[in-house]
């Protein structure tokens, strides 16, 4: 089983499911609207497409456990960690244009700053993966996704205004365009996610 | 009689409805108590609103719970494909669509207004407890408000369960809504008429000072509120009456 | 050939699997019996790597599944449903699990026709009957022509045709060479095909041998399982 092939069956699996188009199509649909509707309010581009990542990943991650899937995808490919890195791996393929098209649609529109737009999507990108590992660990979409967006949307902003250690936390970017140093925060946060949901994926029942 | 006992077992039963009870709790008290804390530290008073405030973001707990009711007939996950889904014990045990769904909302109301009635009484009493100038008696006059509010929003969520059957997009929606910047607000500064968003109607019922353009009274928000909610429940019982399982 | 060597899960508090031993030879089918609950499933995911073990080993030709190098072409399995998420399609289903096993495509048009569902293949699987997602699952298992076959419960939703035909399919792998092992509990069903015989109760074996051997005095198998398994604790 090489990763090559893993990756290969991931990235079929991702995009043979309806409910990825849906999320990607939406996503870019309502950046558009808000950018022309709101952007002289100065609402970001990142802002609220953000949830539509957040909800990309959990899609991604918990696929694998409706209809009883994981045995197959399992024995299909029992090394855990190269399974694991490979769905990571099929979701940046995903998540990597659909990222550049959202920002893309919302700069464009607004005419806004440029510059940051390549960090933009580098943040969208990894919050979708960020996500992805949370929901594995999970294992179940609608915790998941609350979680996510209750923190991503409710807990982390209002942390923001008040605490001075949430400028360290993973949604430090998002309701401004990102400067490479915040993506770096993310990347970091991500790292540390993805880890512990290969972990605890390689070693629990499946 | 029965199905609602039924379905109140089914909540009190499932973990994410606990969850959704610990966050409605936990969410408005921690925001209050560091608002409080600030406003004390900062040498100001309470305004009128607070505590009030921070239960509007608790309204989360509500949409959780709502949306989690409904969905839980219809999840898949950790069974295997044509297994049963919850959806078609609970039919086979109250054939009845229409009592089912009535069962069903009615132990989600029981459920919200027994977490709004907690949550709001451990809000205010942090307030009592933090600053001088509580909201005091006037303060009291607002919890059916807010209570009627979390009702209304949990409904709201399990109506749009109903006709998704799936839990993510309504999720996404409210969630989004409740955030610190609600895409509801950001439309009334487009039109003046996005005050009657069944969220921007419905908390005038219990927030004194909104920054919105037209001030709905109290009433009036609640009655706007409803409306949107019963159309909704309405369109959802159409749909869950009428498809296949 | 599979070799189970003094299997034991724990979970918790509860002992699942306790000592199990057996082999499931080359060239013959042999049945998985027990009651529900027995720990057929769990011995059987334990085999796959989907679930670890406390202690003992569970070996496909002397290794682990975790460590086959191209486990598709090795081992096929069904286990419970289709394996399929109800969103995609069949063909779509067979195509990921091609790529996975770098199996070639036209595989799996062929399993396909083999279990009967070239027709339904563009369908969503959500669609399915109960027999046709066996059928796809089945199908799943067949893509790498693999020598190996685990079964729970195979009959499980089909109709009498297709339990003959499955049972005619599996008898006809066995004379191939394969290995055939499936787990059930129907036993009317079971010694019309099988070759050899492990029973299990309570997480442990409480018989094994040919079909002839288990069986024994007893008029049928379904006898011999009644008095091989009475006042065992579930």
């Amino acid at each position: 089983m090489t990763s090559g092939r893993a990756i290969r069956a991931e990235t079929l699996k991702l995009l043979s499911l309806p409910a990825t188009y849906c999320t990607v199509l939406g996503t870019i649909g309502v950046a558009m609207v808000l950018a022309i509707a709101f952007s002289r309010q100065g609402v970001s581009p990142v802002g609220y497409p953000q949830a539509g990542f957040i909800v990309l990943g959990v899609i991604a991650a918990t696929s694998e456990y409706r209809d009883g899937q994981i045995y197959l995808t399992l024995i299909a490919m029992p090394r855990r960690i190269v399974q694991h890195l490979a769905k990571m791996a099929a979701l940046l393929i995903v998540s990597v244009p659909a990222a550049t098209f959202t920002v893309l649609v919302g700069v464009l529109v607004a005419g806004g700053p440029w510059p940051d737009a390549v960090g933009a999507s580098v943040y969208l990108v990894l919050t979708s993966v960020l996500s992805a590992a949370v929901a594995t660990v999970l294992r179940r979409s609608v915790p998941a996704v609350a979680g996510l967006l209750g923190y991503y949307f409710i807990v982390g902003p209002l942390l923001r205004d008040r605490v001075t250690f949430a400028a360290y936390l993973p949604d430090a970017a998002s309701h401004d365009l990102v400067v490479f140093g915040d993506a770096t925060i993310v990347l970091g946060w991500v790292l540390v996610a993805v880890g512990f949901s290969a972990t605890t994926f390689h070693r629990r029942d499946a | 009689m029965r199905a609602y006992r039924g379905e109140l077992r089914k909540l009190v039963s499932l973990p994410s409805v606990w969850a959704a009870v610990a966050v409605g709790v936990l969410v408005p008290a921690t925001l209050t108590f560091l608002n409080a804390k600030s406003a004390v530290a900062a040498g100001r008073g309470g305004n009128a609103d607070i505590g009030f405030q921070e239960l509007a973001f608790g309204v989360v707990g509500a949409v959780i719970l709502g949306v989690v009711a409904v969905s839980s007939e219809y999840t898949t996950e950790g069974e295997s494909a044509g297994g049963g889904r919850q959806i078609i014990t609970s039919l086979t045990a109250v054939p009845s669509r229409r009592r089912l769904l009535i069962a069903k909302l009615t132990a989600v109301i029981t459920a919200i207004a027994t977490l709004a009635a907690v949550s709001s009484a451990i809000t205010l009493m942090t307030v009592e407890a933090l600053l001088d100038e509580g909201a005091g008696v006037s303060g009291l006059g607002r919890l059916p408000g807010v209570v009627l509010y979390w009702v209304l929003t949990a409904l709201l969520a399990s109506g749009l369960t109903l006709l998704t059957r799936n839990g993510i997009l309504p999720l996404t929606v409210l969630i989004l809504n409740t955030s610190v910047v609600t895409v509801t607000y950001l439309l009334a500064k487009l039109t003046p008429l996005a005050v009657f968003f069944p969220d921007l109607a419905g908390i005038r019922m219990f927030v004194k000072r909104v920054d919105l353009p037209v001030q709905l009274a109290p009433v009036t928000g609640g009655l706007v509120m409803t409306a949107w909610v019963a159309a909704l429940l309405a369109a959802g019982f159409l749909v869950f009456r009428g498809r296949d399982a | 050939m599979l070799k189970f060597d003094q299997l034991t899960k724990r979970r918790g508090a509860a002992t699942i699997l306790s000592d199990v031993s057996f082999e499931a030879r080359p060239g013959r089918v042999t049945g998985f019996l027990g009651p529900n609950g027995a720990g057929k499933s769990s011995t059987l995911r334990i085999l796959l790597g989907l679930d670890r073990p406390t202690s003992g080993t569970a070996l496909l030709d002397g290794v682990p599944f975790a460590e086959l190098r191209d486990p598709l072409r090795r081992v096929g399995a069904v286990l419970d449903g289709s394996g399929a998420h109800r969103a995609r399609t069949g063909r779509a289903h067979l195509k990921w699990i091609a790529a996975a096993g770098g199996i070639p495509r036209g595989r799996v048009d062929e399993v396909l026709a083999e279990v009967g569902l070239s027709e339904a293949a563009g369908k969503r699987v959500g669609g399915y009957s109960l027999g046709m997602g066996r059928r796809l699952a089945l199908a799943a298992a067949l893509l790498g022509d693999p020598e190996v076959l685990v079964l729970d419960e195979p009959v499980n939703g089909l109709d009498p045709e297709g339990i003959r035909w499955i049972r005619g399919f599996l008898r006809e792998r066995a004379g191939d060479g394969r290995t055939v092992l499936l787990s059930s509990h129907l036993m009317g069903e079971l010694s019309e095909t099988v070759d050899d015989v492990v029973v299990i109760n309570g997480g442990r074996i409480v018989a094994q041998g040919t079909l002839a051997e288990v069986v024994g005095e007893h008029r049928n198998l379904e006898n011999a399982f009644f008095a091989l398994t009475a006042g065992a604790v579930r």
